[in-house]
């Protein structure tokens, strides 16, 4: 098992490498316009992170206060011994409760992280992989609920937030296995 | 919701720095936390604009479409009820969304939802509606290149380290959200044998 584990963590280091290679080789081989069609993404990519700047700016100044104010720590503290027995580590809980509602939030939990724990660290880490474990669930539920027009979503949230803190179980779990 | 999480924040904050003396400091937190946004948008529109680029490629090459083309042949059994066009828009977001592609996910997604079937009330969404929205909430990103990108931004030693837990953590969340999904379908009425 542990084996098994190590081998696909060294994994790791090759996907992005290999797609890379491989997406670049494809496109060639299609004859893809390479400079048009990389620069079409990249403005696209670029347009999506300005749009993203005032939430972020929102969020992040009011995480900042949470951490500076000590409320985060008295938090976490506090909440400690509930989120010990359901396996999840009080330091990650800000990033958890956040995550289903707002990704800018999610973003500015996780350089909290990165900066009060270190991004190598098993804090780091899991902070990393619970971010891509999962997404903003409520965020979306209510966007596409609300475009196909449905008052009511029955078990769309119920499954969608038991299916998030099952992934998050799993991103926490793997990270101090891999 | 998400404005009324950022008010509690920020009032609790406040309010707890005014009782453990740490006012001066909070209030410049604020500040920082800003400026720290500005930073961070920056660092990540380098990376983001690298890999949408990429993405850019794979899209000319043809990946998505062949990718959609793929999907739409397999998943039609998750969706009860779905029409071509519904399929159609489905197949787009879901490997739009595989592939980080979140530009072109979301009107994808909208646009599956208009065209999918309300349940039989009228008002409440159909299985095929919480399938899909299960399935988007859970996230399906193959490569979390947001992620990759905060966490060189952080100087980290392995960017790439998270990659594996990452794509095994985000099969579980969605293998978990689809079967619940599955087990919580409305069941068609069975017709008895008669006898």
């Amino acid at each position: 098992m542990q084996e098994v584990l190590s081998t696909l963590s060294g994994i790791s280091g090759w996907i992005l490498p290999v797609l890379l290679f491989f997406t670049v080789v494809l496109a060639s081989v299609k004859g893809v316009p390479l400079m048009d069609a990389f620069l079409e993404g990249a403005w696209q990519g670029v347009t999506a992170m300005a749009k993203m700047l005032p939430v972020l700016i929102m969020m992040l100044s009011a995480s900042a206060m949470l951490e500076a104010s000590g409320l985060l720590a008295s938090i976490s503290a506090l909440l400690g011994p509930v989120t010990q027995a359901l396996g999840i580590p009080a330091e990650l809980l800000p990033l958890v409760l956040i995550k289903p509602l707002s990704g800018a939030g999610a973003i500015a939990m996780v350089q909290s992280t990165f900066a009060a724990y270190g991004v190598d660290s098993f804090l780091g880490r899991a902070a990393s992989t619970i971010m891509g474990a999962s997404d903003t669930a409520l965020y979306v539920g209510a966007m596409y609920l609300n475009a196909g027009g449905a008052k009511r979503g029955r078990y769309t949230v119920a499954v969608s937030l038991l299916a998030g803190l099952i992934g998050t179980w799993a991103a926490i779990a793997l990270s101090r296995l891999m | 919701m998400a404005g009324g999480i950022w008010a509690g924040m920020m009032l609790l904050s406040l309010i707890h720095a005014a009782l453990t003396g740490q006012v001066e400091t909070t209030g410049k937190a604020a500040v920082d936390g800003a400026r720290r946004a500005a930073e961070t948008a920056l660092l990540l529109a380098g990376a983001a604009g690298f890999f949408s680029g990429m993405m850019g490629l794979l899209r000319a090459a043809g990946a998505a479409q062949a990718l959609s083309r793929f999907l739409k042949r397999r998943l039609g059994f998750l969706f009860p009820g779905a029409n071509n066009q519904a399929m159609e828009a489905i197949a787009m977001n879901l490997s739009a969304n595989m592939l980080g592609l979140g530009n072109a996910a979301t009107p994808a997604g909208l646009e599956a939802m208009r065209h999918l079937p309300l349940a039989e009330d009228g008002e409440s969404a159909s299985d095929a509606m919480c399938m899909f929205i299960i399935i988007n909430a859970t996230s399906i990103q193959l490569v979390p290149t947001t992620v990759l990108s905060l966490r060189a931004a952080a100087g980290s030693q392995a960017p790439g380290a998270i990659l594996m837990p990452t794509l095994l953590a985000t099969f579980i969340s969605t293998a978990v959200g689809v079967l619940l999904a599955l087990l919580l379908r409305t069941r068609r009425p069975r017709r008895r044998a008669k006898g």
